[in-house]
């Protein structure tokens, strides 16, 4: 870009008392100037691209900001542990209360309870490992039964028959002042 | 590397001359800092269109969530809340520089024949400006942005035989409620962005058209 635009075409300050210029001089001034607007340039990408940037750190950081919120989950209450009696699993309907975003919601769910004695339940979630249906507790036959595909699980959420990959999916359990809480889902081994 | 990015592209659209054209234009000697207020104005204009665009990302108008939505904003969202002040002292911003360009066009009589027109458009933007100012009062739906809106359109109903039409219109009913608050967000949102890109760009037309006035 050596083409001159119509400012130093201007009278230039260079011109001392009057005297013309010679051609040389104002080569060299006319360089000084592409310099000086060479500069500017550079400056102008440069705050720009500064205030570019202090915007966009923080408007990236508040759409994702949901990505960075660790999920946690806490132990909720489903139950008395003599609500239970040992060889008979019991569906239990519980609730708890949610945050969503700036919604708080009652959140209502279902977990299937196996209690052996009092130191040893086991909370299985409803849904069969196969394709999420929810299954039932088959008394005469004392195993779990998917209407779904058929699958069977026993007592301890062991597969017996049918399609699913693993064993019943489980939550954390805990027991404090005779209630049984139950927390994250872990998933079934097998 | 931009160098040779912008080669490229000027290869196959051939832009060269029209970039030079619109940002590489000679401006009068006589122009000083005075004449940046509207491109400070325009600046501002578009923080406030990008925080706000970000701020509906999260933001509910309903009178159920909207308090709620932007306590979650400013509370609990990474940067929310100084997403949520950009967009709430910017607006205070364009108000403040939109009256400072309005003084310095009237002060060197810029408004003159044959900017007539243009100055009629500035000042069709001014009340753009407030119009986006006195909708964007409520979205909070905090007791100040209730009351502040009660009065607001009270004062718009005091007008004799129409009045309680134009509160009606204004408010939704007869009272402030769900529907002011969507109507409101609606204006806020879509309808006065509309407008003012629409005469902004009429505006900017006109001062490339006529070019900047001369010297006092």
């Amino acid at each position: 870009m050596n083409e001159t635009s119509e400012f130093h075409q201007e009278p230039v300050n260079g011109e001392v008392g009057g005297a013309p210029a010679s051609s040389e001089q104002k080569q060299a001034l006319i360089s000084e100037e592409i310099n000086r607007r060479q500069f500017l340039t550079t400056m102008l990408g440069l705050t720009g691209s500064v205030i570019g940037l202090s915007l966009a750190v923080p408007l990236t950081g508040y759409a994702l900001s949901p990505a960075m919120v660790k999920e946690k989950t806490e132990f909720v209450p489903v139950g008395s542990v003599t609500d239970f009696k040992a060889g008979e699993p019991i569906k239990v309907n519980y609730s708890f209360r949610k945050k969503d975003g700036w919604v708080d919601t009652e959140v209502k769910k279902t977990a299937w309870v196996v209690k052996k004695d009092d130191n040893n339940i086991t909370v299985f979630s409803p849904n069969c490992t196969h394709l999420g249906c929810g299954y039932v507790w088959d008394a005469p036959s004392k195993q779990f039964k998917c209407p779904c595909h058929g699958a069977v699980f026993s007592m301890e959420g062991e597969v017996v028959a049918g399609p699913p990959p693993r064993p019943l999916d489980r939550f954390e359990t805990k027991v404090a002042d005779g209630k049984l809480l139950i927390g994250k889902l872990l998933e079934g081994e097998g | 590397m931009f160098a040779k990015a912008y080669d490229w592209l000027d290869e196959r659209l051939n832009i060269k001359g029209q970039v030079k054209e619109i940002l590489d234009h000679p401006v009068p000697p006589h122009v000083n800092w005075l004449y940046c207020f509207g491109g400070i104005t325009f600046t501002l204009i578009m923080l406030q269109i990008v925080t706000g665009i970000f701020l509906v990302m999260y933001y509910v108008p309903s009178p159920d969530h909207a308090y709620a939505s932007v306590e979650y904003i400013s509370k609990e969202v990474t940067f929310g809340k100084l997403i949520r002040n950009m967009h709430r002292l910017g607006s205070s911003g364009v108000v403040v520089m939109v009256v400072v360009h309005l003084l310095r066009v009237y002060f060197h009589g810029a408004y003159k024949k044959p900017r007539e027109l243009n100055w009629m458009v500035g000042v069709f933007l001014l009340m753009v400006v407030m119009g986006f100012g006195f909708t964007g009062y409520l979205l909070p739906w905090d007791q100040k942005a209730y009351w502040a809106t009660v009065v607001g359109t009270k004062m718009a109903g005091s007008v004799p035989l129409m009045g309680e039409f134009i509160i009606k219109v204004a408010r939704g009913g007869m009272d402030l409620g769900a529907v002011t608050l969507t109507r409101f967000f609606a204006l806020h949102i879509w309808f006065l962005p509309a407008i003012l890109l629409g005469m902004l760009g009429a505006h900017f037309f006109m001062i490339r058209k006529q070019g900047i006035s001369g010297p006092m």
